[in-house]
């Protein structure tokens, strides 16, 4: 017999004839009594999610891998999507709405909080629900004991040093004892007497510690249809024949759209980016033939995500398999073309050519060359992407909410691919679970908006992890061939380098990523002087995913080149490489220095950030560490790399444009609203927007409101990517605070009958002679209530509380000169990143065991806002370097669709971080901040393959590939042993 | 993706379980963690799935006679905290403990793991290198009645071995005096790219060694031979590498994402070496 909450268990079943597909659960959420008829399919994820509405608990993967829905069932973590809801008949669930509350924060979630535990907050939620686990278990966990129990949940965005520290930090203070992070070496800002330049929490945590927060799929309205998109198997295929006729018929299905359809009704991909490439012709869904296995060929609406995924098996298509091309030999090669209407597989083909390269090499004491091959990999972020699009019949009007980091060009890309008027489409961003890069287009974003406007009805998509492996955007995968000519004291003399980017299918359209091997080109001579350049650039599309940006976008490409030759250069040479870095630095008082290529670094001092990072490594005594080490069979490295990091590009041609725009309002009450068209992706800026009001106006922080991400709300502004912020979005405000400033003054004297020069600003308000004061809020109210503006507004000034302003940058020059140099970007971040390595030649596993990084990105707004980029920038770095790498094999599969073979780190394949920094004003900002962010990835990798090299110098291995898997370091030291 | 239509059921006790298998169309599934993989991306389609995760009968640490006997529906997580596991069978311990990660090891369970060079998406099994280096065996219950299958012919099947109306009620682990597992992986909590278990005794003074390899090939595969030559020359001896390389002349070494064959090949000696080393430690065995 069974027991009364057993219901599907054999007995309450088993006199039933016809099979039953639902079953009835009782169990208690978070103290709550729930019964519920459910099908026996439905994964607890769902449940929780949907019918429970508990949309804290949030799903990042497919296959129990990445952590994000952890919850406890009957007090032990679990993950409901690898689980029935079945299974949890009976049961005691606990989700992170349990710990605390937006008001009330849990001890945990206050220490998150404190300790900058999150940024996104995606992941946040499980990682809350493991750690308060762990702590339950063990009221004294060690630092392993807690990196050991979150190898369960992936985060992307923190390095996990922080959430470390918040758990350890929580523990400390549960048993009365208080925790001291260890502190990274070297110098950080001074503390600051203003708001700016404090490292204070983020306001926006306490939602998104709590499940409070509200990212794309959490807020669905009611008759919401599912989309579920059938892909290519095939890299390169003709498609014949594509019948959905057996998918419309069945039950709950309400369209399938083909790329036939989408042709006969909407446009194709507008170009993106185009700096005199070559654009291809593209759809949505494949309508000829499909250029890569995972492109689109049909997308099902239907009435819940099951029926949509079922519906799936039902369309029949049939393909006439092509020759793929998967390298950039065969691109090259081109008996076989992506596109039949190109003449060459080549999308860009850029050359730059100053001073006397030739004659430099002629009489160089040293010629140095270094090739390598650098693998293809990309952000995951862990919310895939998401769209909702909800069209109005009624209206006619079209509102997309989606994960983006660029709401306003979206909204253009959608009005000039659906042929739409662009005021009747509102994009609105919400809580975005990272980005890095890979939200900036509107690729498969485009098909629930197509249903939508099919069907009437609103429509999300919500991307599986395959799906973002199979078609979300790739990076890097180039070659690179380098040559320096150096004088015999180890000065470089020029410069040559060629790049190619294996674009896959598409480098202009569907995705703008062709740009990156572009960037590379301008910024190949790092952060040194070189008197002579010569570069090409070009790239190359085959039957791969299309290629995008990711934190880097080139930069990584040029400082991955010029870092690896420095290293393998001053083994030529006989030099220490930190000795001919310091020879080739540009100097302190040089800046702005001016490069052949172009661009205007603004500010910095290379030589300090090298010497404070061999500081921190404690440099001296390495070499003494790595030869004992060494008497023991143990191969140590210590390697560096500068690190350079444009940012705020501002791009002809292109969504990556070059203005941005803030408006600044005060309210009648006299509290503040600023909007931006910059986007908060998590990585706070809607904080530090708020110090930089704060202490223009003479506020607190929390007297400001900071909206972004609605097309109907802001201004028209360009969102979240080279690292613009710390350029445009923070110059932009500050110069709408200091216009609103001056209009304030302007009312205020007014209203008190003094000169506007009497005036001193106070907190919240004006003092001026003889005891006279006005607070905000009686300006506020004396503009717009009582009296009215007629008695409280001056003649000349126009009868409103807020101000605009439209930021650009006075260094960008579009107008090429002869030799074809351009100036793109405003900021020149730097940094110094080392790393030391302990390699294991038997199993060529690599360790990071210390990492370090000496940063400067101008005046610092929020320190631990910027600690946070730099440390969760490093272990993608890591990440990067060690394990991610997308696999095509020679038909062009895809071998890694999942977060098991797409190996990004664990809190346990990262070592303690130390950052130290130098501020360095930039002259070209309103407040001499730079944009930051993307250094991580760009110094990362770098740093540590030198210091893998420096462990291996004893057996003679240079590297020339990467990733440096095990199989892979395993046969360069083979070769190694074998050449030295 | 998410699982295709199906009909769930549970099975309290093992007497319920006898039943619905010999319907005919069930696939029990304990903590599905595995299983649940290939049940969402639908290269597994089942039409009736019964959960034994709840055989409470079958979830039990117990030493029997010269053998750990573990009820096949017990957690990896409670496997690998169990005290006595640890004190016992230190290669189990540590086996259990490195599957996947704390949430997936509150669900999966030992039964579960040793099947799962079985799943499409995955040949991950720690347990089972554990299971064929002690030579252990599996408690297999048909019916009312109850046998005993020898562990590495059932690991070593290309399919699973279990008729339809078999289901697996423990596993046997002898014991010995030092047992130690070694597994490499590109992450702590990762697919294993090679793993070897190895069990060591004194018997009479002279060296015994239980040993076997996971990830090698797609089947934990035992060692004998090596195990003999190290009994024979010491794990110090440049012949240990020679054996692992004849043993293993005719295995195919598995290719996956995170390393190629070769390296499979090459690594072999090393984990073989270092798995011994340890066992000898643990079992103060010079």
């Amino acid at each position: 017999m069974s027991t009364t909450t057993d219901h599907a268990s054999l007995a309450s079943s088993d006199d039933e004839a016809a099979p039953r597909n639902t079953v009835i659960v009782e169990l208690t959420v978070n103290g709550e009594r729930r019964r519920a008829e459910v099908p026996g399919r439905q994964l607890f994820s769902d449940f929780i999610r949907t019918d429970c509405g508990l949309t804290g608990t949030h799903t990042g993967c497919d296959d129990g891998r990445c952590g994000a829905c952890t919850l406890h069932v009957d007090g032990q973590p679990m993950k409901p999507c690898m689980m029935f809801t079945a299974q949890a008949d009976g049961c005691q669930v606990a989700t992170v709405e349990s710990l605390g509350t937006p008001e009330q924060l849990s001890p945990l979630q206050a220490a998150f909080k404190k300790h900058h535990g999150l940024q996104c907050g995606y992941c946040t939620p499980g990682m809350l629900m493991s750690a308060q686990a762990l702590l339950e278990r063990n009221p004294s966990p060690t630092e392993d004991d807690v990196r050991k129990a979150i190898t369960g949940n992936i985060c992307r965005c923190t390095g996990y040093q922080n959430i470390v520290d918040s758990i350890l930090a929580a523990a400390a203070d549960a048993r009365g004892e208080t925790y001291t992070p260890p502190s990274g070496a070297g110098a950080h800002p001074a503390e600051s007497d203003g708001w700016v330049g404090k490292g204070i929490e983020r306001p926006t945590d306490n939602r998104l510690l709590t499940g409070y927060g509200h990212y794309t799929a959490d807020d669905l309205p009611v008759g919401t249809l599912y989309t579920a998109v059938l892909r290519s198997p095939h890299a390169h295929a003709r498609i014949v024949r594509v019948d959905t006729s057996k998918a419309l018929a069945m039950d709950g299905v309400d369209y399938v759209l083909t790329g036939q359809d989408a042709k006969d009704t909407w446009n194709p991909f507008p170009p993106t980016i185009n700096l005199g490439y070559v654009l291809n012709e593209s759809w949505p869904l494949a309508v000829d033939k499909a250029v890569y296995q995972g492109e689109p060929i049909a997308a099902v609406a239907a009435r819940d995500p099951y029926l949509a995924e079922d519906a799936l098996a039902a369309i029949e298509v049939e393909y006439e398999i092509l020759t793929p091309i998967t390298t950039i030999e065969q691109s090259l090669e081109g008996s076989v073309k992506v596109y039949d209407d190109w003449d060459s597989n080549i999308g860009m083909d850029v050359a730059f050519e100053d001073g006397d390269v030739d004659g430099a090499f002629a009489r160089a004491a040293h010629v140095v060359r270094h090739s390598f091959h650098h693998h293809r990999y990309t952000a995951a972020p862990m919310e895939a992407r998401v769209t909702l699009a909800s069209y109005d019949r009624g209206s006619g009007d079209l509102r997309i909410d989606m994960s983006t980091q660029s709401a306003h060009q979206c909204r253009t890309l959608f009005s000039q691919i659906l042929g739409m008027p662009e005021a009747r489409i509102q994009v609105v961003v919400k809580d975005v679970g990272g980005g890095f890069g890979i939200k900036l287009q509107i690729y498969d974003d485009v098909l629930p908006v197509m249903l939508s406007l099919k069907t009437g009805k609103p429509v999300i998509w919500v991307e599986t992890r395959e799906e973002n492996f199979l078609s979300g955007i790739h990076a890097r995968d180039y070659d690179a061939d380098l040559e320096c000519a150096f004088d015999e004291d180890g000065r470089i003399l020029a410069l040559t380098g060629d790049w190619i980017g294996d674009a896959g299918c598409d480098g202009t359209n569907r995705a703008h990523g062709i740009g990156q091997i572009h960037v590379a080109l301008f910024y190949g001579s790092g952060n040194y002087k070189v008197p002579a350049y010569r570069a090409r650039g070009r790239g190359v599309v085959t039957n791969k995913a299309p290629y995008g940006p990711y934190r880097g976008y080139g930069k990584d490409v040029a400082n991955q080149s010029i870092e690896r030759l420095m290293d393998v250069a001053a083994k030529q040479i006989g030099l220490e490489p930190n000795e001919l870095r310091r020879r080739n630095f540009i100097q302190p008082g040089e800046f702005p220095y001016e490069i052949l290529t172009g661009p205007i670094y603004d500010s910095g001092n290379y030589p300090e950030l090298l010497r404070m990072a061999e500081e921190a490594m404690g440099h001296v005594n390495f070499k003494a560490r790595q030869e004992a080490a060494l008497a023991e069979g143990i191969y140590l490295g210590l390697g560096y790399a500068m690190m350079l990091e444009p940012a705020g590009g501002s791009v002809p041609n292109s969504v990556f444009n070059a203005n941005e725009t803030a408006t600044l309002r005060m309210m009648p009450e006299g509290d503040f609203l600023l909007l931006t068209g910059m986007q908060d992706i998590g990585q706070g800026i809607t904080t530090a927007y708020a110090q930089i009001i704060a202490d223009e106006m003479n506020v607190d922080p929390s007297d400001v409101k900071v909206i972004c991400g609605d097309t109907d709300k802001v201004p028209y502004g360009l969102g979240a990517w080279s690292s613009r912020g710390g350029a445009f979005g923070m110059s932009s405000s500050a110069e709408a605070a200091r216009a609103l400033m001056e209009k304030l003054r302007k009312i205020a004297a007014h209203m008190l009958e003094l000169d506007p020069f009497d005036l001193e600003p106070r907190h919240g308000g004006f003092d001026g002679p003889d005891g006279k004061s006005i607070d905000y809020r009686q300006i506020g109210n004396g503009v717009h209530l009582w009296p009215g503006p007629i008695a409280t507004v001056p003649k000349g000034v126009m009868a409103n509380l807020e101000e605009t302003y439209t930021w650009q940058s006075k260094m960008v020059r579009w107008i090429p000169t002869d030799k074809g140099s351009l100036s793109i970007y405003t900021n020149h971040s730097s940094g110094c990143f080392a790393a030391e390595v302990e390699v294991d030649v038997e199993t060529g596993q690599t360790t990071v065991t210390r990492i370090y990084a000496a940063h400067d990105c101008g005046k610092v707004v929020n320190p631990t806002i910027v600690d946070g980029q730099v440390h969760g920038g490093i272990a993608q770095g890591i990440g990067a370097i060690l394990n991610e790498e997308l696999r095509y094999d020679e038909q062009g599969n895809l071998l890694n669709t999942s977060l098991w073979t797409y190996m990004v780190p664990q809190a346990t394949d990262v070592p303690r971080i130390g950052v130290g920094h130098l501020e360095s004003p930039s002259p070209f900002t309103t407040l001499g901040t730079k944009g930051m962010g993307e250094g991580g990835p760009v110094g990362t990798p770098a740093a540590v393959m030198n210091a893998v090299e420096n462990a291996l110098a004893p057996l003679g291995v240079e590297l020339t590939e990467t990733p440096l898997s095990p199989d892979r370091m395993l046969k360069m030291i083979a070769a190694g042993r074998a050449t030295s | 993706m998410r699982p295709a239509e199906l009909r769930y059921t549970r099975a309290l006790t093992t007497e319920d379980l006898g039943q619905l298998l010999a319907r005919g169309d069930a696939t029990p599934m304990a903590g599905g963690q595995g299983l649940m993989r290939d049940l969402r991306n639908r290269s597994m389609v089942v039409s009736t799935l019964v959960d034994i995760s709840r055989l409470t009968e079958l979830a039990y640490v117990k030493e029997d006679g010269d053998a750990l006997e573990i009820g096949a529906v017990t957690t990896l997580a409670a496997v690998a905290a169990d005290g006595h596991v640890a004190a016992r069978c230190a290669a189990l311990a540590t086996a259990a403990a490195r599957v996947a990660d704390v949430q997936i090891r509150n669900r999966g369970t030992v039964g579960g793991n040793v099947c799962g060079s079985w799943l499409p998406s995955t040949w991950s099994n720690d347990v089972g290198v554990v299971l064929a280096a002690c030579d252990g065996s599996l408690l297999v219950q048909n019916g009312a009645e109850v046998r005993t299958l020898n562990a590495r012919e059932f690991l070593a099947a290309r399919s699973n071995p279990l008729a339809a109306r078999d289901f697996i009620r423990a596993l046997r682990f002898p014991l010995a005096a030092g047992s130690a597992y070694v597994r490499l992986s590109r992450r702590w909590a990762d697919a294993s790219i090679g793993s070897a278990a190895a069990f060591v005794d004194r018997v009479d003074g002279r060296l015994r060694v239980g040993l076997a390899v996971g990830r090698i090939s797609e089947r934990p595969l035992a060692l004998d031979s090596v195990a003999r030559t190290i009994e024979a020359d010491g794990i110090d001896s440049p012949t240990v590498g020679e054996a692992c390389a004849a043993a293993t002349s005719s295995v195919e070494f598995a290719d996956s994402v995170q390393a190629d064959a070769e390296y499979r090949r090459s690594v072999l000696p090393v984990i073989v070496t270092r798995s011994v080393r340890e066992a000898m430690t643990a079992g103060g065995i010079q």
